[in-house]
């Protein structure tokens, strides 16, 4: 299996650069060595961009607009509220040289860590359906493995820049619709269909962190990636078998993959004072449109490009823990909430507040 | 203790916030003012420059030492504690 080729290559490479260090191998006991260098600290090792649509963070979107969506009890646009509760939780991790909490790693230096991501993601209708119904939680949570490689202090043209890889062996999500929303769906009778969307999954990701002008103020992040649905013995992303009506059966998934790009720009305010620093983040995925009605599993799904796009400000306080964002969102292509993913062509749009902790 | 790069008591203050550790070893506070000189002190050595600040050892471990305390990358902090290190002279 890929995914456990590469968990090996992983662990090989990893043990390769700390043996690569032969000074500090001379210097330090191998107990030394493998002694954690940090344990549930924050350190910036391939951070999740603003804009990737389920990062484990916290993320209010109110007040947004959203397409209406399959089962709806009524047509039309809504006005919703979208929020991510959620955090990777850091555990341990090894580096070497310099590392005050919150920072990447020093220059020259490797970084390798475990995190544990934990994510609930709500979107609710609070405008024109009954009783203003949760339309679905996701739950999400996994093993995350981070390293990253601090580039010399100036690189080129670029400041304190960082290459990382992310990769997570495995993680589930479990998706649910809200139980008003299903009691309103009773007007379509045995149409409405309650798809069990749950399953595991693998992802892998590289990340190229360069900083520009004076003192890098100006903080780019560009990322690349797979996400691979796993370890479901070739069932896919949902059951064959509906929740409701009891009994009934839906096709199952085909293509088990998603790549995705993405980057981010962020001009960090005054250092002197803080303050408002702009911020642009974007994420794209080649997501695939659920096919519940499909002929045969073999029959390939529709795929569509989704792009999520958060343009905004951040606001930087010296010694402050809390890092809030303000941002106008506006995303488009499949829907990427439980089982709605069979609909594409969704949009989502409002203002919102990302808080960083 | 062997010569260190910075200031003994800035570098024994920049341990005691990075690691708590209360009976650190000399080699425990070498290898952190290697690290430390490892990680900063080409930039330090830019930025004060630039600030037009002497970058004598006591200069440098003074406002490296303020740049733990200060937002952004490391350059931004560096930076900021060049003008706080220019600011707070004649105080």
């Amino acid at each position: 299996m890929l995914h456990l080729q590469f968990l090996r290559w992983f662990a090989l490479i990893c043990a390769g650069v700390v043996v690569a260090c032969p000074q500090s191998i001379q210097a330090q006991s191998l107990f030394e060595i493998l002694k954690p260098s940090w344990t549930f600290e924050r350190h910036s090792y391939y951070d999740p961009l603003s804009a990737e649509p389920r990062a484990a963070e916290m993320k209010v979107l109110f007040p947004a607009r959203s397409s209406s969506v399959p089962f709806a009890e009524h047509p039309g646009q809504s006005t919703v509220w979208d929020i991510s509760v959620g955090d990777e939780i850091p555990v341990i991790g090894w580096t070497r040289g310099d590392k005050p909490e919150g920072e990447p790693t020093a220059q020259k230096k490797f970084g390798f860590g475990v995190w544990f991501p934990l994510s609930f993601h709500m979107i609710e209708d609070m405008s024109k359906d009954h009783s203003k119904p949760i339309l679905d939680t996701d739950y999400r949570f996994g093993v995350m493995l981070k390293a990253q490689w601090g580039l010399p202090s100036k690189w080129g043209i670029t400041h304190q820049s960082h290459i990382g890889i992310r990769y997570v062996p495995i993680a589930h999500e479990s998706t649910h619709l809200g139980d008003e929303f299903t009691l309103n769906a009773r007007i379509y009778g045995d149409a409405f269909q309650r798809v069990n969307v749950s399953y595991q999954y693998w992802e892998l990701g590289g990340s190229f962190e360069p900083n520009f002008f004076q003192d890098g103020r100006l903080e780019a992040k560009f990322r690349g990636g797979i996400m691979h649905e796993a370890f479901h013995g070739g069932v896919g992303w949902y059951d064959a078998e509906l929740l409701q009506p009891v009994g009934g059966t839906v096709t199952l998934s085909n293509r088990n993959i998603e790549p995705y790009v993405g980057a981010e720009l962020f001009y960090s305010p005054d250092p002197d004072t803080g303050g408002l620093g702009p911020f642009l983040s974007l994420d794209y995925r080649n997501r695939t449109v659920y096919g519940y009605n499909r002929p045969s599993q073999s029959t390939p799904e529709q795929v569509e490009g989704s792009v999520n796009i958060l343009a905004g400000i951040r606001h930087i306080r010296r010694g402050a823990r809390i890092t809030p964002s303000y941002y106008l969102r506006y995303y488009h292509g499949v829907n990427p909430a439980g089982q709605f993913r069979s609909q594409s062509n969704y949009q989502l749009y409002g203002f919102g507040v990302l808080f960083r902790f | 203790m062997q010569a260190l790069n910075y200031s003994k008591y800035d570098v024994l203050t920049m341990f005691r916030k990075d690691n708590g550790s209360v009976n650190p070893t000399a080699a425990q506070i070498e290898q952190f003012d290697t690290d430390l000189f490892d990680a900063n002190d080409d930039t330090l050595l830019e930025i004060m420059g630039e600030e037009g600040i002497d970058t004598r050892k006591d200069n440098k471990s003074t406002v490296l030492l303020y740049s733990r305390f200060g937002a952004g990358n490391l350059s931004q902090r560096i930076r900021s504690a060049c003008r706080y290190f220019n600011n707070t002279q004649k105080l």
